[in-house]
Order: structure tokens, then C-alpha cells, then sequence
């Protein structure tokens, strides 16, 4: 969502959340890369405007996405052997299980600041700028030329 | 197999030979390269000689040994593991031959899978942390009854001991209070030094409280606590108290002073209990330091410009008796109280004083006192739980008021009276003997008439009647809660509360003057409400306990996890899953190793040696899989392939080391069989498991898994079991998700279900077989294209 002038001197004058160039996180457009998701809900933490939200049903489908070499990975190769069939649904998961906790995006509320992506430790989430020009440092251009999987 | 690993099979004096072979099994070992040695017996006079040398041996070759249970080598030699000997066990004994039939061929092949696996997949040998030096001083918070008698024991057992008192006085509730049960007497004594004579003697003359080694803080309380258990650093606050020791207790300060201390009971210099060491004390609050009692004073002993102070300590060990405090009055706003005539039983104890004092005087004050036992107890939306001590106090008052004024009707309202022990069940007695009525019923409520009297409804349960009681007075029998400032010194001490926010125990059972916190003990009715007689001997209990900690050199021997910094992101999961909090977020080091495309500022995971127990549930919950305790992942999942890979329909049981692992080795010595598809790996905790681990090992063919941990709510790493429980959820749903479900079951096991434990294998695993056949026949007919109509 696209900040108007307003909210960008609203957000500008918030402590802690200045921008130091008017490019470099506040006002970018959020795009999350689920499948390098590890549900440990740094982002849902960090978020100021309540955009993230801890979900407790989980899909399987994300375990064959993740990386190898983690968790989730593993979990998905491991499963990849022995499944009949596509998973085909969600399920609920104990409420202390992180691992397995997936992280809701609600896009009507993000106001770009970037915060979850400076929270995330695994580069799931990343900023990009709404004009399209290079930011200076948030930004990985390169990883997000691909489309984003969905 | 490296090579330097050294493989010791005993054949147990021949008791496995029925199904085991051991040329085959000792042919297979030999085949993975090791040395194999094989003896007859290997707890005999030889073997053990020979194990003497191998320990000594300087070479660092790993000893495996292949024969019975863990539990059993530890007694066999026992002598020999004290000096250093490490063996890792493959236990071919209690839980392979003498559990399973006379089928040679599967009982050798499964023997030879135990060891292989053992051998093939060593736990990493980790050093354990190394213990720090404990200091040989205790603070003990709290200067009643149970919080002194700890002190003064610990002070005679040669420790230095700093007790501190939020007030000026020592001796808690128990010495404010007038008489105690069981003993009717007062309640402010200790037992007496040997120099002194008599058994007990009061606070004020008893030497013990005068002992070199201790050290007391009136007014202080306990602002900060820092360090590591052994080497605490305690940051106390002291208020002066104004009055120095030059008092010569006259009382003229009392005379002089034109102010009302807080309740108007006494004015701003008072005196209230009388300790011996320090008898007046100025209400800092109500003092308006207009100096008319030091002008009093007749040796100057007021000193009006002494000031708060600051104190570090350095103590090895803490003891938190801070006791518990009466129910608020809010709790018992339906019962009519605050009124005149409604009082509580804290209240009704100095009036009876009083009364007494008048007693020549006056005719009987009351003619119809009505008690209410669990006023506001054992309620859930008040207090949920029995305070224990209201019943007996109850009984010691209603008895005192009819010796006092036989004419006085008595009535007691109780629902249970829960008079415990013979002690208790005589004080039942005499109060009937004393004319007390009983009746069985509680009312619901309180009213006040026009003349202010109580008025209340009970239900006579007995008598199946209601009656209407109009007493001129109530006196209502309240519980206790933990006092005013528990929660506060349970966060800075780092230990945790209970339910009700009391300090939580240790174990119930089995360490109960001990907290969540190492080094932080816990005494009296701090751990909930306690009688004299529970504290004093409490206390004796807390300073045995504290006493041995501090002497004591040998220091738990667990491994702390390693963790990987080439995987590990700074998530901070591990702090969440912890039970100890031994895992927490530092800055990466320069030039430490880093996972790929990791952003610059990612913190790195540390484990505290120190803090860890090392069951392993970081590990269950690594996301990035970079923690890697000595059981890690490669060894758990190579021995559960070891174990199951093209065994016929196995059964996977992850069970713990501890109470369930005693309940498999019991087991195993009576003999109790099960099938031999039964495959056991072993975990220092349930919590080690992840749902990977199960999901690795129904790929790798399981019939069915089960878990077993120790007693339900008793795991010893405090959430292993719950750890497992979610684990076990989410890796049922996946292999749901997947078309694969199977049994999987998570089991409580303590020794005494040693008797249980192969019935439930039994029918486990005929159940495992059932639904395996049932999917097997499922598969078969849709692979024939028969597209699983019934016949």
C-alpha cells in the first residue's frame, strides 16, 4: 500500500522508525517469500500496525517448499517419500510449536516501514520500493527480478 | 565403524545362549572393523581387571559394551565408572533376549542391530561444564519463624548467613499471633544452643540468634539479584532505623512522641515485638522528625541523620521464607465483612487476649459466636485452594472461648474439617468435649440486621433444616496467601511461582525446599501456607540442603548442546523452547561461521553450560536444525535406521532415560515378553523428539511408534513430555496429510509400571499389525485395480 505524503510525515516524525532517505524502508511494498519462512514470528513481533498475525493452522504444502537443510526441509523430503498423495489441507497446531506456525499477511494494513524485514532472520520478507527505484541497502533487487512464488 | 572403537560383548554366563547367537553376533561386529571382545562373563574378578586396564589405557578409543541394561552396568561397575571408565551401553539383555522368545535367528539379527547401532552411531563425547566456586555465604530473605530457624541452623553449620527482614522486628506472624497449635503455647521459640539449657528458648534469649556467622538486615529488603547460582551477587536496600544500639529501652521516646504511628495503635517510635537485639523502631512514614523523642532520649540513641543504604553481598546460595500473608478482606466482601460484629480469626486471636485479661471484670462479652469455616477458601472464584491451618485455628479458639466463658455458644460452620493427624483429630475431639457445636452447612452469605447484627442462612445438612442464625458475633475462618511482595522477589531470585503464586517447588516429592532457580532454596509458607510445626522442621530440611550444596565439589555432569554458527540464524526459538532458560541471542562474533545470504546484524544462539541439562528440546525445535546436543541428529536417526531399515513391520519406541527407561530395564528383569519387532532407541528426555524423527521413522517402515516418558506431569527436564506430546500432534497430522497414518501413542512410565510395560508392548504392536495388514490389503487392492470394493 502506498504511503500518501501524510502518512510519510506522520511516519517520519514516529520515534524510532525515521527513515534516514525517504526510499530506505518507509513507504516500500512488502514481499514475502514463504517458503524460506521458519514461523518463529520475529516479523509479527516487530510489525507497529498489527499487518502480521501468528496463525496456528499450518498447510504441508509449505514443508516441500522449504530449503533443504532445515526443519521444514527435511520434514518435506522425508514426507516426499512415503506421501499417496498431495497434502490437500491445513491442520491445527499446538500452540507452543514454533516451527510449524505460519505467518499471516494482511496487506490492507502494511505501511511499508520494513520493520519485519529488518526483523526476519532468514530473508523471508523483503522490501521493495513502490517507484521502483534502487533503495539504498534493504532492497535485493536481484531476488526479487523472479516472480515471487505464491 | 572407526576403528578405535572397542566392542565388549559379555555373554551374561550363558543366560542369553536360547536366542542369541553369539558367534554370529560377535562375526557381525568384528565385519564393521572394530575389535570385538567377547567374554563369558565381564563382571566377573577378570573382566572386570581387564576393564581396569582398558580405562587406564591412555589411547582414546571408544569402549562399547554389548550385554545388559545401562542400569545394570552402572551397579556391576560402578567402581569403575566412578575412576573415569566410559562406556556406552548397547543393552542386548533386559531389552532384547530376555524378553523375547526362542526364535534364534530374529533374536540374534535384532542383538546385532542394538549393537551396531550403538557402535556405528556414538553420542558425542562433550566435556562436561566445569563447575564454579560456590561461595560460602547465604542470604536467607525473611526473618519469621521458618526463615531465623533456617539461619541460625546454617550459621551453626559453619556457613555465614545474612538474614534479611523487611521490618523492624524479627519473628513474622508466629510471634504476633499469641498462642500456635499443636502446641497451645507461644509461637516465637528456637531450640536452644547446647550451652543453654531447657529444650526451646524465646527469640529474645535464645543464643543461637547471637552466633557469629550471622549476620541480620532489619528493614532491608532484597533489591537485585545478580550472577550465576554458586556466586550470586544480592543488592540489598536497608531503611535506618533511627534508634541506635545505645538504647537502654526506657520507653520515654514512646511518651514523648506527639505522633500516631499508621494505625493508631502505638505512635511513630514504637516497640512491638521484642527480639532482644533491637526494641524501638521509628515509623518512617507517619514520623514527622520533629525530634521530641530524641530530646526525651536519656542516652542519645536517636540518630535522625543516619540514612537508606545500599549493600552488595556476594552469597553462594539464597533461601527465599518469605511466609504468607492472611486472605485479603476482599475475599470474604459476602460474608459481611469489614463489619464490627464480622471479624476473621487473624482479628478474633488479640481480642481473646484481651478478653482474658479482663476476664475478673467483665460478664462474657459474647453470647453466641458463630465461626465460618473456608470463609472465601476452596472457592474458584476466590481462593481455589485449602490453606490447611484455618480449620485447627478455628478449633483452638472455640475451645479457648468456652474455657474462657462456658455460657458462650459456640458454633462452628464447616462444610469438611480437615483436622489432619492425630494431632489434629485430638484438638476435633476436645472441642467437642468443650461444648463446641458443630454444624454442618455454610452459608452462603452474611447480612446485617437494623442493630447491626449478623444475620445469616445456613443449611443444616445433617438435619436436612434450614436455619436462621442471629450470632453476636462471626468470626470467619480465612485462608492465606503468599505475601505482599512474593511475586516481586520470585522475579528478581528468577525462580517461578505456583498456581496460587506461591514459589513453586522444585519436585513435590522429592525437592521441595528447592526452587526452579539452582542455588535458590525455599523455606516455610512461602511455598504455601504451613503450620510451626511443618516450618521449624522445614527449616531444618532447607539448611541440611543448603549445607550440602555449598560443601558439595561435585558438580552435574551434563553436556551442554553445541550449536552450529553455520546454520544458525538468531530466530530465537531455542529461548522460547527452553525450560530453563539456558539459550539465549548474542551478537555474532567476528569471524564466526555464518549461514549463507545471512543479513549482517543476525544475532548467533548461546547455550549456558552452566544452566543447561541438556535434555535436548532446543534441538526438537531448531528450525534451521543447528543445534546439536551429543545425542544430535545423525546419531539419533542413524541408530533408528540401524534398528528398523528392512526389519519385518517394526515398532519405534523413542523412550526416555529416565523414569521410563527404569520401567523398560524392570521390565526386562522379570522377563516379560513382547514381540520382537519392538525397537527401542533411547533419549536422555521425550522432549529430544521432533516430529521429524517421527516422520523419519515411519519412512523408514515403522508399524507403529510410540513414545515413553516419565509420569504424567512429573518429566524431569519439567517440559519434555509436553514437548513430545505437541511434537507427536504434529507429526500424526503430517503423516495424516500424507495417506500414511499409523499408531503413534505417547506413554507415561514410571517403575511402577514395570508390570504393565510388556502387556502394552503386546497390544500395541498387535494393534500396529492390524492396521498395517489393513493398509497392505488397501494397497493391494487398488494396485490390482480392484479399486477397494469390499467382498
Amino acid at each position: 500500500m502506498p504511503l500518501t505524503a501524510r502518512g510519510r510525515e506522520i511516519l517520519g516524525s514516529l520515534p524510532g522508525v525515521a527513515p534516514t532517505t525517504t526510499t530506505d524502508g518507509i513507504g516500500c511494498e512488502i514481499v514475502r517469500r514463504d517458503e524460506l519462512c521458519i514461523g518463529c514470528g520475529r516479523c509479527v513481533k516487530a510489525c507497529p500496525s498489527a499487518a502480521l498475525a501468528e496463525s496456528s493452522r499450518f498447510d504441508p504444502v509449505q514443508l516441500y517448499r522449504a530449503p533443504a537443510g532445515t526443519t521444514r526441509g527435511a520434514l518435506g523430503a522425508a514426507l516426499r517419500r512415503i506421501a499417496r498423495h498431495e497434502p490437500n489441507g491445513s491442520f491445527e497446531v499446538p500452540p507452543r510449536v514454533r516451527t510449524f506456525r505460519t505467518i499471516e499477511f494482511d496487506r490492507t494494513r502494511c505501511l511499508g516501514c520494513g520493520a519485519c524485514t529488518r526483523a526476519c532472520p532468514t530473508g523471508a520478507v523483503k522490501a521493495r520500493p513502490v517507484d521502483g527505484r534502487e533503495a539504498g541497502g534493504t532492497v535485493l533487487s536481484s531476488e526479487l527480478a523472479s516472480p515471487v512464488p505464491a | 565403524m572407526a576403528a578405535a572403537t572397542r566392542v565388549l560383548v559379555c555373554e551374561c554366563a550363558g543366560t542369553m545362549a536360547a536366542n542369541v547367537d553369539f558367534n554370529l553376533l560377535e562375526r557381525g561386529l568384528a565385519a564393521d572393523g572394530g575389535v570385538v571382545e567377547r567374554r563369558r562373563v565381564w563382571c566377573g574378578a577378570e573382566g572386570q581387571a581387564r576393564l581396569a586396564e582398558l580405562a587406564e589405557d591412555e589411547s582414546d578409543e571408544r569402549l562399547v559394551f554389548v550385554g545388559c541394561s545401562a542400569d545394570s552396568v552402572a551397579q556391576r561397575f560402578g567402581r569403575l565408572l566412578a575412576q573415569d571408565l566410559e562406556l556406552e551401553v548397547a543393552d542386548v539383555r533386559e531389552r532384547c533376549s530376555w524378553v523375547h522368545g526362542d526364535d534364534r535367528g530374529t533374536v540374534t539379527d535384532k542383538a546385532l542391530r542394538i549393537a551396531r547401532a550403538v557402535a556405528r552411531f556414538p553420542v558425542a563425547r562433550q566435556p562436561a561444564a566445569a563447575g564454579g566456586v560456590r561461595v560460602d555465604s547465604v542470604v536467607v530473605v525473611g526473618g519469621g519463624v521458618a526463615g531465623i530457624a533456617t539461619a541460625t541452623e546454617l550459621a551453626r553449620l559453619g556457613h555465614h548467613v545474612d538474614l534479611v527482614e523487611r521490618q523492624p522486628f524479627l519473628g513474622g506472624y508466629a510471634t504476633r499471633i499469641g498462642t500456635v497449635y499443636p502446641t497451645n503455647d507461644c509461637g516465637a521459640c528456637l531450640p536452644t544452643v547446647e550451652e543453654q539449657s531447657g529444650v526451646r528458648k524465646c527469640l529474645y534469649r535464645n543464643a543461637a540468634v547471637d552466633h557469629p556467622n550471622l549476620s541480620i538486615w532489619r528493614r532491608t529488603e532484597v533489591e537485585s539479584v545478580s550472577g550465576d547460582s554458586g556466586e550470586f551477587e544480592v543488592t540489598l536496600r536497608q531503611l535506618p532505623n533511627m534508634v541506635t544500639a545505645d538504647c537502654v529501652d526506657c520507653g520515654l521516646c514512646e511518651k514523648a512522641c506527639p505522633v500516631s504511628g499508621p494505625d493508631g495503635e502505638h505512635q511513630a517510635i514504637y516497640s512491638e515485638v521484642f527480639d532482644g537485639r533491637v526494641r524501638w523502631a521509628v515509623d518512617l512514614d507517619s514520623c514527622t522528625f520533629c525530634g521530641a523523642c530524641a530530646e526525651a532520649c536519656p542516652v542519645e540513641a536517636i540518630d535522625f541523620t543516619q540514612s537508606p543504604t545500599l549493600a552488595r553481598l556476594r552469597a553462594g546460595a539464597i533461601v527465599a521464607a518469605t511466609g504468607c500473608d492472611p486472605a485479603p478482606g476482599e475475599l470474604v466482601a459476602h460474608l459481611g465483612y469489614p463489619a464490627e460484629r464480622v471479624l476473621t480469626q487473624v482479628e478474633f486471636a488479640p481480642l481473646l487476649d484481651g478478653w482474658e485479661e479482663r476476664l475478673w471484670l467483665d460478664r462474657p462479652p459474647v453470647g453466641d459466636v458463630v465461626m465460618i469455616q473456608c470463609a472465601g477458601s476452596r472457592d474458584l472464584r476466590r481462593l481455589p485452594y485449602c490453606s490447611r491451618l484455618c480449620c485447627t485455628i478455628a478449633l483452638k479458639h472455640a475451645i479457648r472461648l468456652r474455657k474462657l466463658f462456658p455460657g458462650t455458644r459456640v458454633t462452628v460452620c464447616y462444610l469438611e474439617l480437615r483436622t489432619l493427624g492425630a494431632e489434629g483429630e485430638n484438638w476435633y475431639r476436645a472441642a467437642r468435649l468443650a461444648g463446641v457445636e458443630f454444624l454442618r452447612g455454610s452459608p452462603p452469605r452474611v447480612e446485617l440486621d437494623a442493630d447491626s447484627r449478623p444475620v445469616l442462612e445456613v443449611e443444616d445438612v445433617a438435619a436436612g433444616v434450614k436455619r436462621v442464625l442471629r450470632p453476636d458475633l462471626v468470626v470467619l475462618s480465612t485462608g492465606f496467601v503468599p505475601a505482599t511482595d512474593t511475586a516481586r522477589i520470585a522475579g528478581v531470585l528468577g525462580a517461578r511461582l505456583d498456581d496460587a503464586g506461591f514459589l513453586a517447588v522444585l519436585d513435590a516429592k522429592n525437592r521441595a525446599t528447592e526452587t526452579s532457580a539452582e542455588g535458590v532454596f525455599v523455606c516455610g509458607s512461602a511455598s504455601g501456607p504451613k503450620s510451626l510445626v511443618e516450618c521449624s522442621t522445614e527449616a531444618s530440611a532447607t539448611a541440611g540442603q543448603v549445607h550440602r550444596y555449598l560443601i558439595s565439589t561435585a558438580r552435574r555432569r551434563a553436556a551442554a548442546p553445541r550449536v552450529d554458527a553455520a546454520r544458525c540464524v538468531g530466530c530465537d526459538v531455542c529461548t522460547g523452547a527452553c525450560p530453563f532458560g539456558a539459550t539465549g541471542l548474542v551478537p555474532r562474533p567476528e569471524g564466526a561461521a555464518r549461514p549463507a545470504g545471512l543479513r549482517a546484524d543476525a544475532m548467533l544462539a548461546v547455550i549456558d553450560e552452566k544452566v543447561c541439562r541438556a535434555c535436548g528440546i532446543c534441538a526438537a525445535h531448531c528450525p534451521e536444525l543447528a543445534i546439536a546436543p551429543s545425542l544430535d541428529d545423525e546419531t539419533l536417526l542413524g541408530r533408528v535406521r540401524t534398528l528398523v531399515a528392512g526389519a519385518d513391520r517394526p515398532v519405534v519406541g523413542f523412550v526416555c532415560a529416565e523414569c521410563a527407561g527404569a520401567a523398560f530395564t524392570l521390565s526386562g528383569l522379570r522377563r516379560d515378553r513382547y514381540p520382537e519387532n519392538v525397537r527401542l532407541v533411547e533419549l536422555p528426555c521425550l522432549g529430544r523428539v521432533s516430529a521429524l524423527h517421527l516422520v523419519e521413522a515411519a519412512q523408514l517402515g515403522a508399524a507403529g511408534i510410540f513414545l515413553a516418558g516419565c509420569a504424567e506431569d512429573r518429566c524431569q527436564y519439567r517440559r519434555g513430555d509436553e514437548s513430545a506430546a505437541e511434537q507427536v500432534a504434529v507429526a500424526a497430522e503430517l503423516l495424516g496429510e500424507a495417506g500414511r497414518p499409523l499408531p503413534l501413542e505417547l506413554w507415561h512410565l514410571c517403575a511402577a509400571e514395570r508390570h504393565t510395560v510388556g502387556r502394552r508392548l503386546r497390544l500395541f504392536c498387535a494393534y500396529a499389525e492390524k492396521q498395517a495388514g489393513g493398509r497392505a490389503t488397501e494397497a493391494a487392492l487398488v494396485a490390482s485395480g480392484d479399486g477397494g470394493v469390499s467382498s
